[in-house]
């Protein structure tokens, strides 16, 4: 290496340090700049299986609790809800005429996504519905936030015939329950700025709806178009004329009650768009390019599921179990261990219940089927547990 | 009349509230916003929330009103920075944030409040969410009037009811209306906020002259029923269409809201250029129509709005502080996981006596088969065996008599007794297992 060499190599190291010193300088005049484009924080999950058990409020709250201490942004849940008729083998998907309205699945997820829940966040995160099947009472669950994207398989909707839940009684009655199943279920809706119509599109067969877009918003009209420029959403099936043909409804294209798919959701601007991949979606969010993916909430919800799956097997053994224990034994000390046996089954049972009361229902167990509610299953076997106390009562004379 | 006046006084009430909150919110200038409708006209005020292209505006005199998506035509923000240099007449500042305003650290954080500022509790009207929203178990007059001594022990100037209940018994209707009106309305301002208010849940906070509702608020569906769905029909439904007038009345309410609420009338209004009531029909006659022949009404927050029956809009306290006119208020009461809001004393008591409640419910099948299989187990032994059994039995029945001392509506909705009944029933046990044991 020559001195001359040496000398160029001199000013450029001078340079070099330079230019670094100016880079420092400009990255400190522009930190409060750069600090803005940290990258975003994504906690996405799905909530699939069947709504009401495997999609509930512990797992959604944990997943909330887990997002939050992660500080997310964005928390992203795909819906994709199990949509077949329960202990079909095969699987089969329902139709979009199939499923009745039922407001009572969605009330007890609702305090996950409120106002009030969210308070406690430093930073309210951006709530991201992203639709595939949110059929039946799930159908709600994408209202419950102002951001809604549709997989191009995307579905709302299950959820006709809110007159069908009442089979017997006076007219009036039977208006008063729908008037408040659908109060409850507009509410929800205008509380994320949605269009209640849709939900009374969905839900009554009597309800003729319209729209016609204008700047590329639908405006809504209770009635059947009258120009071509407008597009019925569902006319009524009180008027025969207007009921769904069997060809329609088998190739979905029934217009009694709405299903909202992904193109008649982008349309009315329910939608924000179509995506079919998270990273589709994460483009359209406007983050595709700085962004990361925190915390595991599909090992929460996946988790939550399997218990409850385990749950429900433990509970059909440890009845049977707790049948098959027979008190009459010679010895009294022999009875009082049997007693004991069957005491620690019903503990069990108990505990069990207590803990997932919200996702077990008792007669989809074979053994429990003449029972309606968990509650009620715990009542019984506190009775017999005090019954198995009085027997050892009275075994002691 | 009465309504006419009833509305003035409510009217003065928010004026002086405004009045008030002005001083508040000068400092921070008043924003004109305009929202242009499909049907031409023009809502000037402040946007209080915009998503998904639906609209709450707050208007000059505090009300804020929804605007769907479907129904905006144009939305343009600070008009008057543009068009004029004078400044507008200030209003209360709206209680909704933003959508997209990053909310302060811990909101719910107790802020400093002058000495003077009102104390206000919020006590439960049920609890829908656990189960534990029935009228007449849950939620009954006796349990209210009992936390009236707590609430003035607190020093508690606002009484606010936040209602989640699917409804329940008629007996309880009158009872609840009476505490309400007769005892909550002279020593507290006594306000209604509306989360889920069906039936029963709904017509006895009628009572009420403010309601505030959550934007996800249901309120109605009231007509009376028994059995499998039968409507209560003849002179029954009259006693309680006239009952509902004089809830009505005693809350300054226009009778047609409620009679739609309870059998299949229409109700229509007709709206003046702000979008206020001018005029109600109970037919189709008006210019927008609420409830259509052969339904039942339920309101939602922007039904409630579009009658002038909701007095405000809110979905936390610090809303619901804002909306009620408050520039600053203290909300009583202590910070429990799970619950949205402070709990006061009298709100703690309500909680636990719908916990009792409930624990009871689920064991009372437990109580009486104990108490009645140990009574037969003592009947089958010699007298000198008797006392574990009898022990067991009073225990049990010690119980029952716990449970209808926390809640005697209980002996009659589980055990179809009166509770001087249940009474008597209770000391002829004590007597027959006193008896027992000779």
């Amino acid at each position: 290496m020559n001195t001359h060499e040496s000398g160029r190599r001199g000013l450029r190291d001078r340079l070099r340090q330079a230019s670094v010193g100016a880079m420092a300088a400009l990255i400190l005049a522009a930190a409060p700049a750069l600090a803005q484009q940290e990258p975003a924080k994504v906690y996405s999950f799905t909530a699939d299986g069947w709504f009401g058990k495997d999609i509930s409020f512990t797992p959604l709250t944990e997943a909330m609790d887990e997002a939050r201490s992660l500080d997310a942004d964005y928390i992203i849940i795909k819906v994709d809800v199990d949509w077949f008729q329960r202990g079909d083998p095969l699987e089969q998907e329902l139709s979009d005429d199939s499923g009745i309205f039922d407001i009572f699945g969605i009330r007890p997820i609702r305090p996950v996504f409120t106002e009030e829940a969210l308070e406690v966040w430093d930073e309210k995160p951006q709530i991201v519905f992203w639709v595939k099947n949110a059929m039946g009472s799930a159908a709600f669950l994408p209202f419950l936030a102002d951001t809604m994207y549709f997989h191009p398989e995307g579905r709302i909707g299950g959820i006709r015939g809110v007159y069908l839940q009442f089979r017997t009684g006076d007219e009036v009655v039977k208006e008063k329950l729908v008037a408040a199943s659908l109060a409850t279920a507009k509410g929800m809706v205008i509380a994320s700025g949605y269009e209640p119509k849709l939900i009374e599109a969905m839900a009554r067969g009597d309800y003729t709806l319209s729209y016609r877009l204008e700047g590329g918003r639908p405006v809504y009209l209770e009635r059947e178009p009258q120009s071509t420029d407008e597009f019925l959403l569902t006319n009524n099936a009180l008027d025969e004329s207007r009921q769904d043909s069997i060809q329609d409804l088998a190739r979905g294209r029934g217009k009694n009650w709405l299903t909202l798919d992904e193109e008649t959701a982008r349309v009315l601007g329910v939608s924000k768009g179509t995506v079919s991949t998270i990273d589709d979606l994460l483009f359209e969010l406007g983050i595709a390019r700085n962004y990361e993916m925190v915390g595991d909430g599909d090992r929460i919800m996946n988790s939550w599921a399997d218990s409850i799956e385990r749950t429900e097997k433990a509970l059909d053994r440890l009845w049977r179990e707790y049948s098959e224990i027979q008190v009459d034994a010679d010895e009294w000390s022999e009875r009082r261990r049997q007693r004991g046996q069957q005491r620690a089954k019903l503990a069990q049972m108990i505990g069990l219940l207590e803990r997932y009361k919200e996702a077990i229902v008792p007669y989809h167990i074979d053994v429990f089927r003449n029972f309606r509610s968990p509650e009620q299953l715990i009542s019984e076997f506190r009775r017999r547990l005090q019954r198995l106390d009085l027997e050892q009562l009275a075994d002691e004379r | 009349m009465k309504k006419f006046a009833s509305n003035t006084w409510r009217r003065m009430a928010m004026s002086a509230a405004c009045a008030v909150a002005v001083l508040g919110c000068v400092q921070f200038g008043f924003a004109l916003d305009r929202v242009t409708l499909n049907d031409g006209r023009v809502i000037e005020g402040e946007i209080a929330r915009e998503l998904n292209g639906s609209v709450w505006v707050k208007t000059a005199d505090g009300l804020t009103q929804f605007y769907a998506a479907s129904d905006v035509l144009k939305i343009e923000r600070d008009v008057n920075a543009e068009e004029t240099e004078t400044p507008s007449s200030p209003t209360v500042t709206d209680p909704a944030p933003a959508v997209d305003a990053p909310k302060p650290r811990q909101e719910r954080e107790r802020r400093a409040v002058s000495p003077g500022a009102p104390r206000a509790a919020i006590l439960s009207y049920g609890d829908a969410d656990k189960g534990q929203g029935m009228v007449g178990t849950y939620i009954t007059a006796q349990s209210l009037r009992e936390v009236i001594p707590l609430l003035e022990e607190e020093n508690i100037d606002i009484v606010v009811f936040r209602i989640n209940s699917g409804g329940g018994a008629v007996l309880e209707m009158e009872p609840l209306s009476d505490v309400l009106h007769n005892e909550f309305k002279p020593k507290f301002r006594t306000v209604a906020w509306i989360d889920y208010a069906i039936s029963a849940a709904s017509l006895t906070p009628h009572t009420l002259s403010e309601h505030y509702f959550m934007r996800r608020g249901a309120y109605g569906g009231n007509t009376a029923w028994f059995g499998a769905l039968q409507a209560v029909e003849g002179r029954g439904l009259e006693d309680i269409l006239y009952f509902a007038e004089l809830i009505s009345e005693r809350g300054g309410h226009d009778p047609r809201i409620i009679r739609a609420m309870q059998i299949l009338e229409p109700l229509s209004v007709d709206l003046d250029e702000n979008g206020r009531v001018k005029a109600m029909y109970q037919n189709e006659d008006g210019e927008v129509v609420i409830n259509k022949p052969n339904r039942v009404l339920a309101l939602t927050s922007v039904t409630a709005q579009q009658i002038g029956f909701a007095d405000g809009i809110a979905d936390t306290l610090d809303e619901l502080g804002k909306a009620m006119g408050l520039t600053e208020v203290e909300w009583v009461g202590e910070e429990v996981d799970g619950v949205p809001w402070p709990v006061s004393k009298a709100e703690k008591y309500l909680r636990n006596f719908r916990d009792q409640t409930a624990r009871d419910e689920q064991s009372i099948n437990q109580y009486f088969d104990g108490y009645n299989v140990a009574v037969g187990l003592a009947r089958g032994v010699p007298v000198d065996e008797r006392g574990k059994f009898i022990g067991f039995a009073r225990r049990s029945l010690n119980s029952i008599i716990r449970m209808v001392d926390n809640n005697p509506r209980l002996a009659l909705f589980i055990l179809n007794m009166s509770e001087d009944q249940f009474r008597d029933w209770a000391r002829e046990q004590e007597n027959m297992l006193r008896e027992l044991s000779k």
